[in-house]
């Protein structure tokens, strides 16, 4: 065996360095910083190690929480999927096992079609929130200079949430979308409309679900995002600059991998949030908007409760589902 | 213009019904496959569903006892829990119950199917239970309930003959019972069978003990059958629904307006309806039974294939943009209709006072085909009776209830007290006059006749009735008379909200 064998390194000259694109060039950056990253992650995880004794006080530390968590979210988790196998009577339920809760939801048309309407109007919210949120987070944490005004307008741009949940969305019915409504009558004023045949008559409809469930949402993007772009590596910013980078190549090789946590983080909220929506589904819908949320609701009040819970044991697995498929974008744990 | 619409519902039911296959008519025989609780013993029906319903009734169970409290004397001096919906429950009642009764009250308000939760997960949470006759009929067998002595009642033998022999006047000719869980199906309770009644015909499978006093084919009691003596809850509130429509829009007399208009597409985009099942079942069933496109054998119970029949139909009105929204709230329907979204929507007498208060022009149906009644009973939870000064509390609250003061407080609500004539007598006597009640706005309320001065109503404010003003749909025993269906516990709910959400997501 000699040493020819042995592949050469591939020659690394200054000309093939030049000869770089500069969007290659971000990324090779990144590329080593994410090294750098993944070192440094290992050497934290080695100090745990290193540190075992500790571990019992750590979970002391940890007890309250998992007590917390145990009682109020593990325990009435695991008791709904039992009584999504238990058999219902005219007053709740008796401990008979069956299947014919999930065999009569599998069956039920109505259940998949908001699941898939429900569906499409997270996507529509994620893609929504991200497209809007996006300009204001960036605007906030690179345009903005100064750390006191970057909090000032950040707690401007909080100000609708200081209003109940509930005020809200009903500001949003007949207020705003409502045949009288301001939007209505703006447009009847303009002479594009009329009071009695609105133009846009979106009032108590999916459309006016979908908008309003942006606006109130639209905050749980904007803050993972700007806290991102706010820790921006702005070095790497200047070195797209002066390689020649023009804004979408920079945003596509530096800003973007490097705010992939905040866009996943982001879009996890507001997935999870308006899936499994319900109060502002009802709100604004008029009731007449339907959601799997809404549909869980209907069966625990009617005192339905095995039905009930089955309908939500499949939203959580399907909202499970959309997660994990949502943090494959971003390794979080190693960005972190 | 009139001419031009007036037909227009019937056309429309007849395009749709040559135009979607929904022609079929026989609908009342119900498929056996699918009764899904076929498989389980009545007795598992009884047995009080499981470690859920253990659990919330011991947390409860912590609250009886510490709020229980008794005087030497043997008097109640605790605090006695009402649990009880809240357009039934004005505001100044607790305090003038207080006041006359010398112990204090805890009201919790809740919607109706809370209400029902309640009394089957957490019967130990309240004391007193104001909810309608129909909740009782799902509920009772939890074995939650403290059957009512009616004995103990005073007011049972002045009350309405609507509650003992389901007619105001059982006597006249074309009054009906209306179908459905109307007080005289769902009222006498018979724990062991003891009396030989027959079980209530509007019943649910669970049921076994709510009995039927009177033969409905004679309009008697059952030949050689006593009265029974425990009820599910002494007879309380009760009314007449049916639309509250625009004045300005639709000009249409009160007794001119069918359950048909709900579909009329004159008004297409500017109806709305109750959100509940049971009501869109009924309200939106009568509707479609009036334009002639089914027949129901029974409003309040219906079949799987008229469910069927029933939402095909709907969904076709709702896909066509009849319906502009669905209430589930008083507020809700008053801001619908005060902001000019809908014309018409099925509605609450108080939710159409309180417009008429504000000058708004809402006008209250009285359907043809009759209105869509209900009533309230308030019953008494199981666990008072371990707590007999309790129990003795219970029964003066009951008592109190029928002795005027608040009969009064409800009648400017537009509800109806059960004993309506106790009521009169009290508003002539110094009491009622001391109250600020006076025998006109009893004429006006009751008797139908037009308000002679500004009266007060809804908010307490005289003027809210003006001067001159005719309770729309006349007086009790007019309105009274005719009742079309009563809010209803289905047998086959879990199929009914499944057809309603189908409806719904339409």
């Amino acid at each position: 065996m000699g040493s020819s064998s042995t592949p050469e390194p591939p020659p690394l000259d200054d000309a093939t360095l030049v000869a770089l694109d500069e969007v290659e060039e971000g990324e090779a950056i990144l590329a080593q910083q994410a090294d750098t990253g993944e070192v440094a992650h290992e050497a934290t995880l080695g100090g745990e190690e290193a540190g075992g004794g500790r571990g019992w006080a750590t979970a002391a530390w940890g007890a309250p929480g998992f007590a917390w968590l145990g009682f109020f979210l593990l325990a009435p988790l695991i008791f709904i999927v039992l009584v999504s196998f238990w058999t219902r009577t005219d007053i709740g339920f008796s401990k008979t096992w069956t299947l014919d809760n999930y065999s009569q939801l599998f069956h039920d048309q109505t259940y998949w079609h908001n699941m898939l309407t429900s569906f499409e109007t997270s996507l529509i919210a994620v893609f929504l929130c991200l497209l809007i949120g996006f300009p204001v987070a960036y605007f906030l944490a690179l345009k903005v200079e100064k750390m006191q005004y970057q909090i000032g307008l950040f707690v401007v741009a909080l100000a609708p949430f200081w209003t109940s949940f509930l005020t809200r969305s009903v500001a949003w019915t007949y207020p705003l979308m409502g045949r009288e409504g301001a939007l209505n009558q703006v447009l009847t004023k303009l002479g594009v409309s009329s009071l009695d045949d609105p133009l846009f008559d979106i009032g108590f409809s999916t459309t006016s679900v979908r908008l309003a469930m942006v606006q109130l949402y639209v905050l749980f993007m904007v803050t993972p995002l700007f806290f991102n772009l706010s820790q921006l590596d702005r070095t790497a910013l200047e070195a797209a600059r002066d390689l020649g980078g023009n804004w979408f190549s920079t945003f596509r090789a530096v800003i973007l991998p490097q705010i992939m946590p905040g866009v996943v983080i982001g879009s996890i909220f507001i997935f999870v949030l308006t899936m499994g929506e319900y109060g502002t589904v009802t709100v604004i819908g008029g009731n007449g908007v339907s959601s799997v949320g809404t549909i869980v609701q209907s069966k625990v009040v009617a005192i339905q409760y095995p039905q009930g819970a089955a309908s939500a044991v499949l939203l959580l697995l399907a909202l499970v589902v959309g997660v994990f498929v949502i943090t494959r974008f971003a390794n979080l744990r190693k960005e972190l | 213009m009139s001419e031009e619409w007036e037909y227009d519902p019937y056309e429309y039911a007849k395009e749709l019904a040559e135009g979607q296959d929904l022609a079929r008519s026989d609908f009342s025989e119900p498929r056996k496959t699918e009764d899904q609780r076929g498989g389980i013993s009545r007795r598992e029906l009884l047995v009080r569903g499981g470690a859920a319903a253990a659990a919330v009734g011991g947390l409860g169970a912590l609250a009886g006892p510490a709020a229980a409290a008794t005087s030497k004397s043997g008097a109640f001096t605790g605090t006695l829990r009402v649990l009880s919906l809240g357009v039934e429950f004005p505001n100044g009642v607790q305090a003038e119950a207080e006041k006359a009764l010398g112990f204090k009250f805890q009201v919790s308000l809740a919607d109706s199917g809370t209400m029902v939760q309640k009394m089957i997960t957490s019967p130990k949470t309240f004391d007193i239970f104001g909810g309608y006759n129909y909740q009782y009929m799902q509920g009772w067998p939890a074995n939650t309930m403290l059957p009512v002595d009616r004995t103990r009642v005073k007011a049972w033998m002045t009350n309405y003959k609507l509650f003992r022999y389901g007619k105001v006047n059982p006597a006249a000719k074309g009054c009906t019972y209306g179908q459905g869980n109307a007080p005289l199906r769902a009222l006498y309770v018979d724990e062991n069978r003891s009396t030989g009644l027959p079980l209530s015909p509007s019943h649910p499978i669970g049921n076994k003990s709510i009995v039927e006093w009177i033969n409905e084919r004679t309009g008697k009691p059952y030949v050689g059958k006593a009265e029974p003596r425990y009820i599910i809850g002494a007879p309380a509130h009760f009314n007449m629904d049916s639309m509250g429509y625009s004045g300005d829009v639709i000009k249409k007399e009160p007794g001119q307006m069918s359950w048909a208009e709900l579909l009329n597409k004159k008004w297409a985009g500017r109806v709305a309806v109750l959100k509940d099942p049971g009501i869109i079942c009924a309200d939106l069933g009568n509707a479609v039974q009036a334009l002639g496109l089914m027949k129901f054998r029974n409003l309040g119970d219906m079949t799987r294939p008229e469910m069927d029949r029933l939402f095909k139909i709907l969904t076709v009105y709702r896909k066509a943009g009849q319906f502009r929204a669905f209430w589930a709230s008083f507020t809700e329907s008053v801001n619908l209709m005060a902001s000019k979204e809908v014309v018409i929507e099925s509605m609450w007498s108080p939710a159409v006072a309180l417009l008429v208060a504000q000058g708004v022009n809402v006008r209250y149906a009285s359907p043809p085909e009759g209105f869509r009644g209900w009533s309230s009973a308030t019953g008494i939870a199981k666990h008072v009776a371990e707590d007999p000064a309790k129990v003795q509390a219970a029964y003066d609250y009951i008592n109190w209830m029928n002795e005027g003061w608040f009969g009064g407080a409800i009648m400017r609500q537009g509800y109806y007290i059960s004993n309506g004539i106790q009521l009169r007598s009290w508003i002539n006597s110094p009491a009622g006059k001391a109250a600020g009640y006076s025998p006109d706005e009893y004429a006006f309320w009751y008797g139908g006749a037009p308000a002679a001065t500004d009266l007060p109503g809804i908010t307490g404010n005289v003027g809210d009735v003006k001067k001159g003003q005719v309770r729309d749909g006349g007086g009790f025993v007019k309105r009274a008379c005719k009742y079309t269906a009563w809010n209803s516990y289905f047998r086959h709910s879990v199929y009914q909200v499944k057809k309603t959400n189908e409806f719904l997501s339409a």
